[in-house]
């Protein structure tokens, strides 16, 4: 009998360390961003049906050409010069767009965190359904209740520099860079853009329907590959009037912030018109 | 059968030394707190790691500013006796360090609101240059590079991994923890002790001209006002306009608590109360009319001078003593 129960008492003992490891692990997933979870779905899913997957190329240009860093650029708008420093900007909730306009909502994707400076974060693999789809919905920035929940990891930890401390939330974007344009100090001009409180939010949703308007046929255990542009002189012209001479700075939530959010989204080229905040 | 014994006690007490559950408990009469330890259960280990970083001078840049170098106990964890705390460099706070106590009620955090949840409250202090001064990834380094944290991460997190998450989330086991309601007032609550008769008239007076804001029992109803309180054109702080951008939140502040108010002192957020009478003054005879000033006190607050004696003495009863002395709650020996 003593024997059975000391069996017994390691069974117990041993599910109930298992659990506490599992209880741990648990909290620590559940607090990793959510792309993490659905890519470990992907590859749960990859073991018994292929998971047909959509390769997101970001491409980030000046007049149809790769930014680099730091490089100078023409500004036809203020006659002179500017270069980018420091360009990153999350982009989420990214899901296929069907034929009828309706959207794949069970593959709605986490977020990215885009770095000019990480070529590795300019390429999404998006889990996507078997079908045709004539486009992509997305978002630039964090929806505002994922914003409300506490400390966080991944693209979301504030070591990534995208977290505002003293007004909580993150920013959709930040550009940085030089412009002989800007008077402030070393003609640098800084975009710090974010803010999801009313009538202030600079979180929108875009739908990115396919220029010709092909449809793009995904089957099981296809990869498709598709290209997100984004056009920096778009969004100079559409920064118009905001001047880099007389705006060289935009670094708290306000209606200057949601302007330029605005122009940010809609640099992203071959775009629909349907937009919706 | 000794043997069976010792080696399951064994294996008990390895059991509780990988996570030790430490329930949090509701004191009588509080309503349920806004942070309950959801996505972060408390453990008495992520508690005294907590505690440990938040008396740890590692988390700001040159090691003279821990968190409770500010938030000192004996104060109600504000810092005693001044106006604007000092930060790295010789630099003033730009606000008044408020008491911490109470935090798992406070929907937001900071005066201003500015904070949406208590686990990303550290990093506005950590980070902003007059105070700690400190950038994340040194903190982190730091904190990697000591002999001892590791394993204390190990404990209270099942591996030895730091990060912003880890560190962040125990500083709230620590913070959220932080529990006062074991004033005499609450005492009298409970049928523990009898208010004097200075107090019981001050207590009527109270409820008569103050708790409308200071909504018992957690002595304010967490909402943003204008005192009346004139703009101070050397600090140029707007309040709560500084985090919506509306005009109508400007020079607005949350209503703070009056528990341990008579440990609190100076008083506003800028701290320009010396004394509870200077801020009792204010209200029978200072308040400044603005666009924003909150529609209670278009014609102040009238207070005479035994309404102000005897508030004093009620005041006097929010003092929770067992609080400051908790040694729970202490810089860890």
């Amino acid at each position: 009998l003593t024997k059975k129960l000391l069996i017994l008492f390691y069974f117990l003992a041993f599910t109930s360390f298992q659990k506490k490891l599992s209880g741990t692990d648990l909290v620590y997933a559940s607090s990793q961003n959510k792309s993490a979870k659905k890519y470990q779905a992907s590859l749960q899913q990859k073991v018994t049906a292929p998971q047909p997957m959509m390769n997101i190329h970001i491409k980030l240009q000046f007049e149809g050409l790769p930014i680099h860093l730091n490089e100078k650029y023409p500004n036809q708008y203020e006659r002179d010069t500017f270069s980018i420093s420091k360009f990153r900007f999350y982009l989420g909730r990214l899901s296929a767009i069907y034929p009828d306009s309706t959207k794949n909502k069970k593959n709605v994707s986490g977020y990215y965190l885009i770095d000019l400076s990480d070529s590795s974060s300019l390429h999404i693999r998006l889990p996507v359904s078997a079908g045709s789809c004539k486009g992509l919905e997305f978002q630039i920035g964090i929806d505002s209740l994922d914003q409300l929940q506490g400390a966080q990891t991944g693209v979301l930890d504030p070591i990534r520099g995208m977290f505002w401390t003293w007004n909580s939330g993150y920013t959709n974007l930040k550009m940085e860079g030089a412009s002989s344009a800007s008077a402030e100090p070393a003609h640098q001009f800084a975009y710090h853009i974010g803010g999801t409180r009313d009538p202030y939010n600079t979180v929108f949703k875009l739908d990115m329907i396919t220029t010709d308007h092909i449809l793009t046929q995904i089957s099981k255990g296809q990869e498709v590959n598709m290209e997100l542009r984004f056009e920096l002189a778009l969004f100079f012209q559409k920064l118009e009037p905001l001047h880099l001479s007389e705006h060289p700075v935009c670094t708290t939530p306000g209606d200057q912030a949601k302007n330029i959010s605005w122009a940010f989204l809609y640099s992203f080229r071959d775009f629909g018109t349907d937009i919706h905040p | 059968l000794k043997r069976t014994l010792v080696i399951s006690s064994i294996v008990c007490c390895f059991i509780f030394l990988i996570n030790t559950p430490f329930p949090f408990s509701i004191p009588k009469g509080f309503p349920p707190p806004v942070y309950q330890f959801q996505n972060n259960p408390r453990t008495k280990e992520g508690f005294e790691l907590g505690r440990r970083l938040f008396y740890d001078g590692k988390l700001s840049k040159d090691g003279n500013f821990a968190c409770g170098s500010c938030h000192q106990q004996f104060a109600a964890f504000a810092t005693y006796e001044h106006r604007l705390s000092h930060g790295f460099n010789n630099q003033f706070s730009f606000r008044n360090a408020p008491g911490l106590f109470n935090l798992a009620w406070q929907k937001e955090l900071n005066q201003d609101g500015g904070v949406n949840h208590i686990e990303v409250q550290p990093l506005a202090p950590i980070l902003d240059p007059h105070e700690m001064a400190e950038e994340l990834n040194h903190v982190i380094m730091k904190l990697k590079n000591d002999k001892s944290y590791p394993s204390l991460f190990n404990l209270a997190f099942g591996s030895p991994e730091i990060n912003s998450q880890r560190i962040l989330k125990a500083l709230a086991q620590f913070t959220a923890s932080l529990v006062s309601a074991d004033s005499k007032y609450d005492q009298v609550k409970n049928g523990k002790a009898v208010f004097n008769e200075y107090e019981k008239t001050g207590y009527r007076i109270f409820q008569q001209k103050c708790a409308s804001c200071h909504k018992e029992p957690l002595f304010t109803d967490g909402t943003y006002r204008n005192t009346g309180m004139d703009l101070d054109p050397t600090l140029n702080d707007f309040g709560r306009m500084r985090i919506t951008g509306r005009k109508e939140d400007s020079l607005k502040f949350r209503v703070p608590s009056l528990r341990n108010i008579l440990l609190t002192f100076p008083y506003g957020h800028d701290g320009r109360f010396a004394t509870i009478s200077d801020v009792l003054d204010h209200y029978s005879k200072g308040v400044i009319s603005t666009a924003t000033l909150d529609s209670s006190l278009k014609k102040g607050i009238a207070l005479s001078d035994n309404d102000i004696f005897y508030l004093k003495a009620f005041l006097g009863t929010l003092t929770d003593s067992a609080f400051v002395r908790n040694p729970l709650y202490a810089e860890p020996r």
